[in-house]
């Protein structure tokens, strides 16, 4: 597995909602902290269940958080 | 690093202690023809299976963390499917070798089938593990 073709705001999303820790994330979204590092750093693409419970913990849609083709 | 991380490494360092032990075994009955009588080899493998899951005992970050995900389902079905295929591979090669070293008319002793299957086994294992840890590097 390489490079996600998915593009994704976590890390400033996370600064944004009050320095938001990716281990206080990986809880909210129900995996580990070493997932959230991975989607992160674009090295691992979530599935669509994830996606959504990332988007959810910040409170925004899909497409705000994660951008196709980047 | 996580439990399925910090799991395959000690797997990964007991399969390999394992099959180093089976080559002495098979080495050893191949050159005197009898199991090789060493007092250290049992009393060693019980302290090694007794003392792995004090090795996987680890302290969560937070009460609500998670040692497992999809993410590390995914990887450990990646390795299991390169596993099954080079467990097939190498009974292969094995069953190959033997034909091609003893000829259509040759005969091997018995014992050489549950040692090849027990090797396969246990390299299939190593490959697992590895695998396991090859993914977990590159993603």
């Amino acid at each position: 597995m390489g490079k996600s073709e998915l593009g994704n705001n976590i890390r400033r999303l996370r600064f944004d909602n009050g320095e938001m820790t990716q281990q206080k994330l990986a809880d909210i979204a129900g995996v580990t902290r070493q997932t959230i590092i991975a989607v992160e750093q674009g090295k691992y693409t979530p599935s669509l269940t994830l996606a959504f419970k990332i988007s959810a913990a910040f409170g925004l849609k899909v497409e705000d958080v994660f951008i196709f083709g980047r | 690093m996580n439990n399925t991380q910090k799991g395959s490494w000690i797997m990964l360092a007991m399969a390999v202690f394992t099959l180093a032990v089976t080559v002495y075994i098979a080495f050893g009955i191949f050159s005197t023809g009898q199991i090789p009588q060493n007092n250290w080899i049992f009393p060693l493998f019980c302290i090694c299976f007794i003392a792995v899951p004090f090795f996987l005992i680890r302290k969560k970050q937070s009460s609500q963390e998670v040692q497992k995900d999809e993410r590390d389902m995914n990887i450990q079905r990646n390795a299991a499917t390169v596993s099954f295929f080079s467990v097939w591979a190498l009974l292969f090669a094995f069953v190959f070798a033997a034909m091609c070293a003893f000829g259509n008319d040759g005969a091997v002793p018995l014992y050489w089938l549950p040692l090849g299957v027990i090797s396969a086994m246990l390299i299939s294992f190593i490959i697992y593990t590895i695998a396991i840890l090859v993914q977990y590097r590159e993603n």
